[in-house]
C-alpha cells in the first residue's frame, strides 16, 4: 500500500513542487471565485502549461487546482450571494444571510474549516480504500478492462445525460473520434479524412480537451454580457468572528460526518461531482435539523453544504485512480493530464505507478489546505475578483488556451482543432448534450479497443471470454442492470405521468 | 420541418453521418483494425436513430429525463430562459472572434495576435477602458512570450507573413 509514498512525499518537499502547489491553489481559488469558471476550466487552461514540467510536479499542480476551486466558489456565495461554482449552490442559502447579519467572517471560517475537514475525510476514505483498490486492480486483465470501460460509459451516460440512449450515443462518438490516426494495436493509419500527416497521432487530446471545456465556456461567458457579478461586497466583521466560525464547525460533528459521507459516496459515482453532493447533503440536513435558522443563515446548514462538496474529491478520485473511470469532469481533465505526461490510466496505474496515486492524494490534500487557509486570509480581495468584466476575462481565456494548445506539439493546426472543439462543445451544451460522456469516450476509446483486441487474441476470436471470466461477467451484469434500471425508471415515470 | 431544423436534430444527424463514415471507412481495413470501430459505429448509429426517433415522434418513446441531471447545473443544457437571452448575432460575433484569433495566429503569429486580440475584444465587445485593455495585453504578451519562449524554450509560431510555414496537413 505504501510503495511509492516516499517518492511522492520527497517530491512534495521540493521547493518547485511546493511553489506549484501554492500557485495551483491560487489559480483554483481565483477560478472558483469567478462565476462561470471552476476547476474544470482552470485545469483545462493550465494543462498545456505543465508540458515542460516533470510529471510529478505537473500532477501536484493540477491536483492542487482541482481541490482548491470549490472553496473559492464558496467565497462569492457567502459574500455576494453568487455561487462561484455549481458546487457552492447550497452554500448561498445559509452563507449569504449570515453575511448580511454582519457575520461574513464567521461564515467564511465555517466554510474553510468544514471544507478542510470534509476534504480530509474524503481523502482519508481514499487512502483507507487504496489496499482494496490495489488488490481489485490485480484482478483486471483485458476482458475485465473492456467491460469496466463499458460499465463506466453506461453509468456516466445514465447519471449525467439522463437520457441513457443519447448519453451512450455521445460516448460512441467520443470513442470513434479517439480511433482516428495510428492504431496502437495493429499499426494501421485509419480514418484520416484525407490528412496525410497531421492526424497520424490522432486528434490532439489537450487541444480537444481545452477547446471543449475552456473555449466553449469562453463563448458562453462572452454571450452573457458585460460583468461577471454586480453586487456589493458585504462587511466582513472582525477576527473574533473567524475564531467563532472555526469553533462552530466542531459543534455539529454528526452533521459534518453525515455530509462528508454523502460527499464521498456521491463522488464515487462516476461523473457526478460536488454540485450534487452539496445540494443533497444540505437537503438532508435541512430535513433533519431542528435549527430554526435553517434557510436563514444556519451554521449547521453551512457545515453540511461545505463539508460535502470538499469530501467529494476523495470519492471522485477512487474510480479515477483505481480504474481510470473519472469520478467527475475535473477528474476527466486530470486523466488527460496523466496521459499527457505518459502515465497510463486504468487498472494498471495502481499496479505500476503507485507513486502517482500518492502524488494525486497529497496534491488534493495540499490544495485543500492551502486554499482553505489562504482563502480565509484573502477573502476580502477574492470577492472583488467577481467584479472583473467578462469582456476582459474572455480574451484572456481564449489567448491562454490557444497558446497552450500550440505549445504541446508546436503545431499550428492544434490551434485550429482547439477553436473547432470549442465551437463544437458550445453547440453540444447549448442543445442539451452533456460533454462528459463525449470526453470519457474520447479518453478511454483507445484503451477499450486495445483491451477488446487483446481479449479476442487470448480467446482466439471468441466473444465468450467476456462472459466466462467472473469479474468480467460481474461487470457485464452491472452494465445490464444499469440499462434495465434506466428503462424501469422511465416506465415508472410514465406511469406516474399518466 | 421545425423539428428537422432543431439544433438537437441537426447535431444528431451530423453524428449519424460521422458514425456511418466510421462504419463504411472501417470496412476498408483488415479484420483487427476494423472490428472495433465498425462495431462501435453500428451501435452508435442505432442509438442515434433511436434518439432521433424519440425526438421526431415523441409518442413513440416516452421522453422523460431521469438520473441526477436536474442537480447538475454545470453539466446540463442551458436553461430555457438562459438560452432565450442569447442572441444569434452575439453567437456569430463570438465564433467570429475565435476564428479570427486562429486566423491571426496563422498569419502573424502569437506575438502580434495576443495583444491585438485582447485590446480588440475588450474595446469592441466590452467597451472596456483603453488602460485596462492595454494593461491586460502587455501582461499576457509578457507572460506568454516569457513563459513559452524563455522559460520553456518553445519557439512560438511567427505566422506565414513572417516566414513561418504552415505544417503539413
Amino acid at each position: 500500500m505504501f510503495d511509492g509514498i516516499s517518492v511522492a512525499a520527497s517530491a512534495l518537499l521540493q521547493p518547485s513542487a511546493l511553489a506549484f502547489i501554492i500557485l495551483g491553489s491560487i489559480i483554483g481559488l481565483v477560478a472558483g471565485v469567478l462565476p462561470g469558471l471552476g476547476n474544470v476550466q482552470a485545469m483545462a487552461m493550465a494543462l498545456p502549461f505543465t508540458f515542460g514540467m516533470d510529471r510529478v510536479t505537473a500532477i501536484y499542480f493540477l491536483s492542487a487546482i482541482c481541490a482548491s476551486a470549490t472553496y473559492g466558489g464558496s467565497v462569492p456565495a457567502i459574500l455576494i450571494n453568487v455561487p462561484g461554482t455549481p458546487a457552492s449552490a447550497a452554500t448561498t442559502i445559509e452563507g449569504y444571510p449570515m453575511a448580511k447579519r454582519g457575520e461574513a467572517n464567521r461564515a467564511l471560517a465555517i466554510s474553510a474549516t468544514a471544507s478542510l475537514m470534509g476534504g480530509l475525510v474524503g481523502i482519508g476514505v481514499l487512502v483507507v480504500t487504496l489496499p482494496f483498490l490495489k488488490w481489485a486492480a490485480l484482478l483486471f486483465g483485458p476482458p475485465e478492462t473492456f467491460m469496466l470501460v463499458l460499465l463506466g460509459l453506461v453509468t456516466i451516460a445514465y447519471a449525467i445525460q439522463g437520457n441513457i440512449i443519447r448519453g451512450l450515443a455521445i460516448s460512441g462518438i467520443g470513442i470513434l473520434l479517439s480511433l482516428i490516426g495510428y492504431a496502437s494495436v495493429t499499426g494501421v493509419y485509419r480514418f484520416s479524412l484525407g490528412s496525410k500527416n497531421y492526424l497520424w497521432d490522432g486528434i490532439e487530446q489537450v487541444a480537444f480537451l481545452t477547446g471543449v471545456f475552456g473555449l466553449s465556456e469562453a463563448i458562453q461567458l462572452g454571450m452573457k454580457g458585460r460583468v461577471a457579478a454586480h453586487a456589493e461586497v458585504v462587511t466582513l466583521g472582525g477576527f473574533r468572528g473567524t475564531l467563532q466560525g472555526i469553533v462552530d464547525t466542531f459543534r455539529y460533528p454528526l452533521t459534518f460526518i453525515r455530509s462528508s459521507v454523502v460527499g464521498v459516496v456521491v463522488g464515487i459515482a462516476p461523473g457526478v461531482g460536488g454540485s450534487v453532493s452539496n445540494v443533497v447533503a444540505y437537503a438532508m440536513t435541512a430535513q433533519i435539523s431542528k435549527d430554526p435558522l435553517i434557510g436563514k443563515g444556519s451554521v449547521e446548514g453551512l457545515v453540511a453544504a461545505e463539508s460535502a462538496n470538499n469530501a467529494t474529491y476523495g470519492g471522485d478520485a477512487i474510480p479515477t485512480l483505481a480504474f481510470g473511470i473519472p469520478g467527475s469532469v475535473a477528474m476527466a481533465v486530470l486523466l488527460g493530464g496523466l496521459n499527457l505526461h505518459g502515465v497510463p490510466v486504468g487498472p494498471w496505474l495502481m499496479r505500476e505507478h503507485m507513486e502517482i496515486v500518492w502524488v494525486v492524494v497529497f496534491g488534493l490534500l495540499a490544495g485543500t489546505a492551502v486554499s482553505c487557509v489562504g482563502g480565509l486570509v484573502l477573502a476580502r480581495w477574492l470577492a472583488r475578483i467577481t467584479l472583473v468584466p467578462t469582456d476582459l476575462l474572455v480574451p484572456a481565456i481564449v489567448v491562454l488556451i490557444l497558446t497552450g494548445a500550440y505549445a504541446i506539439r508546436q503545431n499550428f493546426w492544434d490551434v485550429v482543432v482547439a477553436v473547432l472543439s470549442g465551437i463544437f462543445g458550445y453547440f453540444l451544451t447549448r442543445n442539451g448534450f452533456s460533454l462528459l460522456p463525449l470526453i470519457i469516450g474520447f479518453l478511454l476509446g483507445a484503451v477499450a479497443e486495445q483491451a477488446f483486441i487483446q481479449s479476442l487474441h487470448i480467446s482466439e476470436g471468441s466473444l465468450a471470454i467476456f462472459f466466462t471470466h467472473p469479474v468480467s461477467l460481474l461487470l457485464f451484469l452491472g452494465v445490464v442492470a444499469t440499462v434495465l434500471y434506466s428503462v424501469f425508471q422511465r416506465l415508472v415515470a410514465k406511469g406516474v405521468a399518466q | 420541418m421545425k423539428r428537422l431544423l432543431d439544433g438537437q436534430s441537426i447535431l444528431l444527424v451530423l453524428f449519424l453521418g460521422a458514425a456511418f463514415y466510421f462504419v463504411f471507412a472501417g470496412f476498408g481495413y483488415g479484420r483487427n483494425s476494423r472490428i472495433f470501430p465498425v462495431a462501435v459505429g453500428i451501435v452508435t448509429a442505432v442509438l442515434i436513430v433511436l434518439d432521433l426517433a424519440s425526438l421526431w415522434a415523441p409518442g413513440l418513446f416516452f421522453r422523460t429525463r431521469v438520473g441526477a441531471e436536474g442537480l447538475l447545473r454545470a453539466e446540463t443544457p442551458l436553461a430555457g430562459a438562459e438560452r432565450a437571452g442569447y442572441s444569434g448575432t452575439r453567437l456569430v460575433r463570438m465564433v467570429s472572434w475565435l476564428l479570427a484569433g486562429a486566423l491571426g495566429v496563422g498569419l502573424v503569429g502569437f506575438g502580434a495576435t495576443v495583444p491585438v486580440f485582447i485590446v480588440g475584444f475588450g474595446r469592441i465587445e466590452g467597451r472596456a477602458s483603453w488602460v485596462a485593455c492595454l494593461l491586460m495585453a502587455v501582461f499576457f504578451f509578457i507572460f506568454i512570450v516569457g513563459y513559452f519562449e524563455f522559460f520553456m524554450r518553445i519557439r512560438m509560431f511567427r505566422g506565414v507573413l513572417f516566414g513561418d510555414l504552415l505544417p503539413l496537413l
